[in-house]
């Protein structure tokens, strides 16, 4: 069994006492920030990584690790007592969970997302530990040329499935490839669409982007809307200790969640949107109460709570195996991965298991610490959400800023960051995605490598892309995910009604 | 909603919008003309991606225009169809734009209590003092934080003295 025995391997390097300190220091920050309005784990982990500049490759991982999970607990506390979702992810938990709260069941609301994130979070995990090993054998046979089809489909799949608008989703894609390719060019050193700019030939970063459009773009837009009203909290009630009733009614639902969340987040259109949608309406269709749905069913909270989870886990595997990133979250932890001279992929488990599977064991621990600080402290966190939004929102900037000005020291990239910010007003007015822009920016430099690669090696062929059986599979793919939505809504607009 | 019933306001930024995506395509195009080449990567060198990124933008843009005329692209901004409060924005953005010019000249303190008070005020908060006292206890705890705990130095400015 050498899984086990390299996740044993991994639990040595976790339990030394000052990777558990890292990884309670990463639960908490990510839990604080994650519960803060608005604020959704790629933010959380983008304006966190300028804390970890200074520190090892394995206890940043561990600490970012934490970060990652706990800004999904937090981000359910939200949704769950304030009805605004940080993320396109727990919109699902904001309604069910916020009916339950507003009728005084808040507290079984909170424990239901809580306990359900930790089930879906630790067989996730398991999952996850048995799961990326094997697709580590199968990436080893890909070329750059797989690797190229790969890339396509996931650009495909995050802006073409997951979007309300195909051509917004791939505005926001290739605005976000144009981004990334600014700076010198890798293989020739030629400077591209760096207008002479000392400051971009050396490109522009993810954390700009990132804090940019989710920060700054977010409070734009929140300031433009400030005079027409503000969300109302529910104030806690109920008991966080759940009826025998809501038991039964919840751990099915966190099992289903799961085994809908792993399996989409794992594949390389990953995503955490569809499970909770999947979740919420198999639920639905299986609940012996489908009438309490829509006025604050249990199980309405529990099953997509832990089908978010599970893909969050899911999302890991084509993160750490492949090298490729699924959503805006596993993007900016790529960049991190980056900034420390690693490139996520095979090679990864290879040359830096400890790393790894410090990394994946530090997620079970980071797992239960989550348990027993959202659980018996969540009130805790409830205060962080009074905060008056005058402050909060300063507070948020200030720290924007931080965090782009701490990674770099370079005051053009403050100035890109308001750019960049009005760019992500105008984004959040006129509903483009944002994660595509992410996705792109991150991924669209290592697809290009992978381009350039695969026709160096055919002698600029370019139907390699197309004899390799593999390549050629996921091409077709990616064709079907970017049409079949086009012509399904096309056969429903025609149909005689 | 019926699209035609008015051109809105909506539906003259949402194709100004998408010609300026288009625009950026041309752009980005010409940017990629400009870029020389060696020879020996003329065939698949650093120009293929701009190439296509460039036109892909312009493709899009062009539908997003047309999306928008035959009145397909029916943003949500019109259901909200409140005008926007430019006075906050502005507010925002010239507390942003003061930080990143004050930064290096007068620190990180002074510069982020400036911004944070420029937010606070566009968020309609009206106790100016109040503000100030907590911007530069927040701004301080933080530069404290990461100087002496992470060893991230920001800049000390104006008062390089008191540290």
């Amino acid at each position: 069994m050498e899984t086990i025995d390299a996740l044993l391997g991994g639990f040595a390097v976790a339990l030394t006492w000052q990777n558990l300190l890292w990884a309670l220091i990463g639960v908490t920050l990510g839990t604080a920030v994650g519960v803060l309005p608005g604020i959704g784990p790629a933010l959380t982990v983008a304006l966190l990584l300028p804390v970890t500049a200074k520190l090892a490759s394995t206890s940043a991982f561990i600490m970012f690790a934490g970060i990652y999970y706990g800004a999904m607990y937090g981000g359910s506390t939200t949704s769950i007592l304030l009805n605004t979702p940080g993320e396109s992810a727990s919109i699902i938990t904001a309604v069910e969970g916020h009916l339950m709260a507003r009728k005084g069941r808040g507290g079984s609301a909170l424990a239901t997302a809580a306990i359900g994130s930790f089930v879906a979070g630790t067989l996730a995990t398991i999952a996850l530990t048995f799961f990326a090993p094997l697709v580590v054998d199968l990436a080893l046979q890909f070329g750059p040329a797989e690797y190229f089809a790969l890339s396509v489909l996931a650009f495909i799949t995050v802006t073409a499935v997951l979007g309300s608008s195909i051509a917004r989703g791939l505005a926001s894609l290739f605005l976000g490839l144009a981004l990334g390719m600014v700076g010198i060019d890798m293989q020739t050193g030629q400077s591209r669409l760096a207008f002479g700019v000392p400051s971009l030939l050396d490109g522009i970063e993810v954390v700009v982007v990132a804090v940019g459009l989710f920060a700054v773009g977010e409070t734009l837009y929140a300031a433009s809307r400030y005079k027409y009203g503000a969300d109302q909290i529910i104030p806690l009630k109920g008991s966080l200790w759940m009826t025998a009733e809501e038991w039964a009614r919840s751990w099915k639902a966190w099992l289903r969640g799961t085994f809908i969340g792993f399996p989409i987040g794992a594949m390389p259109a990953g995503g955490a949107e569809i499970p909770t949608f999947l979740s919420y309406y198999v639920e639905k269709r299986l609940s012996k109460h489908p009438e309490e749905f829509g006025k604050g069913a249990i199980e309405g909270v529990a099953g997509p709570e832990a089908a978010n989870n599970a893909s969050a886990a899911g999302v890991l595997v084509p993160l750490l195996s492949l090298g490729l990133p699924t959503s805006a979250t596993a993007a900016i932890l790529l960049a991190a991965f980056q900034q420390y001279g690693l490139q996520p992929g095979p090679l990864l488990f290879q040359n830096e298991p400890q790393l790894v599977w410090g990394l994946i064991a530090s997620l079970y621990i980071g797992n239960v610490m989550l348990l027993v600080l959202n659980l018996p402290l969540v009130g805790v966190w409830v205060r962080l959400l009074t905060i008056p939004r005058p402050l909060l929102y300063a507070g948020i900037l200030v720290f924007a800023t931080l965090g782009t000005y701490g990674y770099r020291q370079s005051e053009f990239d403050l100035a890109l960051l308001i750019g960049i910010g009005f760019l992500g007003f105008l984004m959040r007015r006129f509903d483009f995605p944002v994660a595509p822009v992410i996705i792109g920016l991150v991924l669209g430099p290592l697809s290009e490598q992978q381009f350039r690669r695969a026709l160096a090696i055919s002698q600029g062929d370019m139907t390699v892309f197309l004899t390799h059986p593999i390549s050629a599979l996921l091409l077709a793919v990616s064709v079907v995910a970017l049409v079949a939505p086009a012509v399904w809504r096309w056969r429903k607009r025609f149909r005689p009604a | 909603m019926p699209a035609s019933a008015q051109p809105s306001e909506g539906k003259r930024s949402r194709l100004l919008l998408a010609l300026g995506i288009a625009g950026l395509g041309v752009f980005v195009g010409i940017e990629a003309a400009s870029i020389s080449v060696a020879p020996s990567y003329a065939r698949i060198g650093p120009t293929f991606f701009p190439w296509i990124i460039g036109g892909g933008l312009f493709v899009i843009g062009l539908v997003l225009a047309w999306l928008t005329v035959s009145g397909t692209w029916v943003g949500e901004a019109d259901a909200k169809a409140e005008p926007l409060d430019a006075q906050a924005l502005a507010l925002v953005a010239v507390g942003l734009a003061l930080q990143a010019a004050l930064m290096i000249p007068a620190g990180f303190i002074i510069a982020s209590t400036v911004l944070f008070c420029f937010a606070t005020r566009a968020f309609g908060s009206r106790t100016i003092v109040r503000d100030i006292v907590l911007a530069l206890v927040l701004t301080a705890i933080t530069y404290g934080v990461f100087t002496f705990g992470l060893g991230l130095q920001l800049p000390a400015g104006l008062l390089a003295k008191a540290f």
